[in-house]
């Protein structure tokens, strides 16, 4: 019989789509428990994820959430694409880090150059939102899917665990025989209870009506 | 030696007035269950009769009533018969046994059984009278030569009193 357990499992790294799938379901999880939590703690409040854009860093807890899921969700792309600019930009940024440094040196001697700065600067900050914008929807949606896909998973793993105990004759064997087990010891603690109560209530009825002690124990009847 | 003392034979000794109270106890409820499903089964065949018409001439709920005596003898003097055994003395570990250690005849269960009606007509002195009889047995035990015995194992490492070992 083929077992799951004989097949090589495919590697999240070398599967995209499977690394996304265990991302949305491990933080859709982690959010469902989280909410149950507070749902039980009477203190469950409505979804504070503001699905409006980023409009301005820093972000809030909800949305630094969400941008960190969907970072996490597009990591392998992420991370590729973060080598890739690495090796291209090496040269190109330190020859810029080393212009910015020695002008920022030189225009940090200037008054009123702060305002230039935050001019020349205004672009990357657009491009920094936007992409946290992007992120965060992108985390938001595999945050909707994966709180989805955790109460699925959690359900089929119940259904398929219910299934086993329920299928399997070895389950159903153990079951059987801690019952009887149970039951057998219980039946014999009443027996031997019953038994050492016949020794005591004899001994104090017989002493009662002056009869004494049995003469001499009965020999066993059945060898 | 200590006051508490290892115990393991027990199978075979005459078993005590409590033990045999808890078994017919047992027995009671189960007669009573089975007399009351009885007694239910032919009222309703008194109704379907009467709804329907019939009249057999005499309601078989009074036919019922004098076969209960009937129902009550078979049960304990089946079981003593086959198995030496009632429920409720399969469920306390004891067993009905004749002088030669086997569970007692259909004859010798018959007689055991009218025993146990002298018995619980003399204000069932006659059942506690094992607490008194030097080898435990009631007057139907002695009317049928039986002997109600403990026929189970007692665990191992179980304690009792050394004084109850020494009366048994």
């Amino acid at each position: 019989m083929s077992d799951i357990r004989d097949s090589q499992p495919p590697s999240p790294a070398s599967d995209p789509e499977l690394h996304k799938t265990i991302v949305r379901v491990v933080s859709g999880g982690i959010g469902e428990g989280i909410d149950r939590l507070k749902a039980l703690a009477g203190e469950l409040e409505a979804a504070d994820h503001d699905p409006d854009s980023v409009s301005a860093v820093p972000l809030t807890t909800s949305q630094a959430a969400m941008v960190l899921v969907g970072w996490m969700s597009e990591w392998p792309e992420q991370v590729s694409a973060m080598r890739r600019s690495a090796q291209e930009m090496t040269y190109p940024i330190s020859w810029l880090f080393r212009v910015m440094y020695d002008t920022g040196a030189a225009l940090a001697q200037v008054s009123g150059i702060a305002g230039l700065v935050s001019a020349m600067t205004e672009p990357t900050r657009i491009a920094l939102a936007e992409e946290l914008d992007r992120l965060m929807h992108v985390g938001t949606a595999e945050y909707a899917r994966g709180r989805v896909l955790s109460v699925q998973a959690f359900e089929r793993s119940i259904d398929g665990i219910v299934g086993y105990l329920g299928d399997s004759d070895e389950v159903g064997e153990f079951v059987r025989e801690q019952t009887l087990g149970i039951t057998g010891a219980a039946v014999q603690e009443i027996r031997e209870t019953g038994a050492a109560a016949d020794g005591l209530t004899e001994g104090v009825l017989r002493r009662l009506l002056g009869r004494g002690q049995r003469p001499l124990p009965p020999k066993p009847v059945v060898e | 030696m200590s006051r508490k003392t290892q115990y393991h034979v027990l199978q075979g000794r005459t078993a005590g007035f409590v033990t045999r109270l808890f078994a017919y106890l047992v027995d009671l409820a189960i007669v009573a269950g089975i007399l009351s499903v009885g007694g239910w089964l032919a009222v309703l065949v008194d109704t379907i009769f009467d709804r329907m018409g019939l009249d057999p001439g005499i309601d078989v709920s009074t036919i019922y009533v004098f076969f209960i005596p009937f129902i009550i003898g078979l049960y304990f003097v089946m079981f003593w018969a086959l198995t030496g055994r009632t429920i409720g003395k399969w469920f306390m570990g004891l067993k009905v046994i004749g002088e030669n250690g086997r569970p007692p005849r259909i004859g010798r269960s018959i007689l055991r059984l009218i025993g146990y009606g002298l018995s619980a007509l003399a204000f069932w002195v006659g059942y506690a009278w094992v607490i008194v009889d030097d080898e435990r047995q009631a007057w139907h035990d002695h009317m049928a030569k039986t002997w109600v015995v403990y026929d189970y194992e007692r665990r191992k490492g179980g304690e009792v009193y050394e004084s109850f070992l020494e009366r048994h």
